[in-house]
């Protein structure tokens, strides 16, 4: 069992009829993951790439079996898709895309602790597990089976670097994308403590950025008594203060959301920082090695 | 993320009780003048642009007369924040304050909830007393009432009376934070009259564009403020995330951890970035016909670098409709691709064809960029 999904996961993707859904679906099909069913309201009883659809994620459940969905839908009703997957008891529920209002991602978070689900997103493109499962649609190739663990706040960072581990021979355990808004389904915290209990994940990578404070999670977790070893790299050296780029939390609106600070910190806690990219793949190396500077 | 001017946001706080004063709106120095005659002398004329600090910089001032006022009208218009000037003043009443507070309603990311903060000292004494701020979380469940701010939110330190006025401004501030869905809504400085009532000083909202669609008397709002950030606008009307940089290598790419990934990259090789654009929100001809115009709008640019690592963008559709706009408005300045990712090998292909490489190492791109930049500014001078 990895720490997030594995082949046993059973994928409910919401919106599997869209273009982008469709396409990403395929893609996953071809990686193995097991989509059991689709939900599309008012298509139930069609099927499409050759998996059932339903008008509703209680049914999908009831019929397949499912324990997780991925929402493919588009921001303006994704809160009330993850809302639905939620209530009809998901323990893993996905929300990749985009543009998802900050007070919706509150409700949702808040819904999923209290419900006791994982929700992950949004602005993220999944999760896998190299060589299982992906839910969601990084490109396959940059990833291959190890034992390291990756969270990280930026999706296109985590293709570039993964594909460096992998043209390295560092393969990696789970890669969980945690998405760059300010209020996520999952954080840094949580992810970092799912890898922790992960008896696959030996050592644990963190990909961060300016703004927020997320980096600030790892330098705790990296200063826990039976932490695995923990390296990291952050982009946005060269950000200006008070712009937000691109992603919703990706703005150095404090000194502790800025670059040097979360560095230094990580620095404090003995977390050894690639200074460029460069740098990521002998960083990681020697936390597979078991070794970390301390 | 729509941050309002002062006005704009006093006009929405006023809608929940929040005490703000009075205040006209005006765009002349003869509207100044005759907006200060209108209230008692002295007023404050404060330039009209959503930025922090105006004190500081010298965009309020305060005027004895309306002569004055006229005059400090065209004063404050005339500065320059953040690359932003004011169209507009807001003429109050000089106040005089016996105490100044501070008092926001956020989004707390350690926490992964909504904060009220409160700090006895505001105004320009905000940033000397980081450790006298004070946090409440704001709980979601239910309602926020004034008991519950009373007895939750450490007001310690003040008069009991001054305790219960600003409990009660706190809950209308979490009711406005709620129903406008804003990212934040701060006062600063909130300050108390010789009468002993609270009025906010400053006001400052900044809203969530991506809730402005259940929001259209907002969204309304937005599209009609002036001035605006160009980013904005050009969020607006793209879906591109645009900010402007100061230096010469304009990048083209998807996804904002790549994106500022390949500006640091810019920087160790001594160049810099000329704007942040990350086109993942818009990966079509529309959306990159967009980017391009944007980027040659920049007069000192002097490479493009089109860098994409797509996952749910097919890269080959990058490179294909790359070729049908550099068909279509040739491009003079060097331009270097980075493709990698979903269907590298279609896009590698059509490059190709089209005689143009693909650089697969990011490292490699964006050396090449840097020095055909240049090499075209050499050539050009």
């Amino acid at each position: 069992m990895s720490a997030v999904v594995d082949r046993m996961t059973r994928v409910v993707v919401q919106g599997l009829t869209g273009r982008q859904a469709t396409w990403s679906s395929q893609d996953m099909g071809a990686y193995g993951t097991r989509l059991v069913a689709g939900v599309v309201p008012g298509k139930g009883g069609q099927i499409h790439l050759g998996i059932p659809l339903f008008d509703r994620v209680d049914d999908a459940v009831r019929a397949t079996g499912a324990n997780a969905a991925l929402a493919y839908v588009p921001a303006s009703v994704a809160a009330h898709a993850v809302v639905e997957a939620l209530e009809a008891g998901l323990p893993l529920v996905i929300y990749p895309g985009d543009g998802l209002p900050i007070h919706d991602a509150l409700r949702l978070r808040n819904l999923a602790l209290s419900v006791g689900s994982s929700f992950v997103g949004p602005n993220t493109p999944g999760v896998i597990s190299p060589g299982e499962s992906k839910l969601g649609f990084m490109p396959s190739y940059c990833f291959t089976r190890g034992s390291l663990g990756v969270v990280t706040k930026s999706g296109s960072l985590s293709y570039e670097v993964c594909l460096r581990l992998t043209q390295a021979g560092i393969g990696q355990s789970t890669v969980i994308g945690i998405g760059g808004d300010p209020i996520k389904g999952t954080t840094m915290r949580e992810a970092l403590a799912l890898l922790h209990r992960d008896p696959e994940t030996s050592a644990i990578l963190v990909l961060g950025e300016i703004g927020g404070v997320d980096e600030y999670d790892a330098c705790a977790y990296a200063q826990e008594p039976d932490a695995k070893p923990l390296g990291a790299f952050l982009v946005g050296r060269t950000a200006p203060r008070g712009r937000k780029l691109g992603h919703a939390g990706a703005l150095i609106d404090s000194d502790r959301s800025g670059f040097e600070a979360k560095v230094a910190a990580l620095e404090l806690a003995h977390v050894p920082v690639a200074a460029t990219l460069a740098e990521v793949v002998p960083i990681a190396a020697q936390l597979c090695a078991g070794g970390q500077h301390r | 993320m729509a941050q309002l001017t002062e006005h704009l946001s006093k006009g929405l706080l006023e809608r929940f009780k929040v005490p703000i004063g009075t205040g006209e709106l005006v765009n002349s120095s003869a509207s100044a003048r005759a907006a200060a005659a209108r209230a008692a002398s002295p007023v404050a004329v404060k330039a009209q642009i959503p930025v922090g600090s105006r004190g500081r910089a010298g965009a309020i001032i305060r005027a004895e007369s309306p002569m004055d006022a006229g005059a400090a009208f065209d004063i404050v218009t005339g500065i320059r924040m953040d690359g932003l000037q004011a169209h507009e003043a807001r003429i109050e009443p000089w106040q005089r304050i016996l105490d100044e507070l501070y008092m926001a309603v956020s989004f707390d990311s350690t926490l992964q909830a909504p904060v009220l903060l409160f700090n006895p000292f505001g105004g320009a004494d905000l940033e000397s007393h980081p450790e006298s701020l004070r946090i409440m979380a704001i709980p979601v469940d239910h309602e926020v009432s004034f008991a519950y701010v009373r007895e939750h939110a450490d007001l310690s330190g003040l008069a009991s009376a001054a305790t219960d006025s600003l409990a009660t401004i706190a809950r209308d501030l979490i009711h406005a934070f709620f129903a406008l869905e804003a990212r934040m809504i701060e006062l600063n400085p909130l300050g108390q009259l010789e009468d002993g009532e609270w009025i906010a000083l400053d006001a400052r909202i900044v809203l969530d564009d991506n809730a402005l669609f259940r929001h259209p008397d907002l969204q309304g709002l937005v599209g009609a403020m002036s001035p605006r950030r160009a980013e904005d606008i050009v969020r607006e009307t793209t879906r591109l995330e645009f900010v402007p940089l100061d230096g010469s290598i304009a990048v083209i790419s998807g996804g904002a951890g790549m994106t500022m990934a390949v500006m640091d990259l810019i920087a160790d090789r001594g160049a810099s970035a000329a704007c942040f654009l990350d086109c993942s929100a818009d990966v079509t001809p529309r959306g990159y016909r967009a980017a391009l115009d944007l980027v040659l709008s920049i007069p000192r640019i002097t490479s493009i670098l089109v860098s994409v690592f797509g996952g749910l963008t097919r890269v080959d559709r990058v490179a294909s409709t790359f070729i049908d706009l550099l068909a279509g408005t040739p491009v003079e300045l060097p331009l270097t691709f980075r493709l990698m990712g979903t269907n590298l090998q279609e896009a590698d292909d059509i490059l190709a064809s089209a005689g143009l490489d693909n650089h697969h190492v990011l490292e490699a791109a964006v050396e090449a960029a840097v020095r055909s930049g240049q090499q075209s500014r050499e050539g050009s001078s």
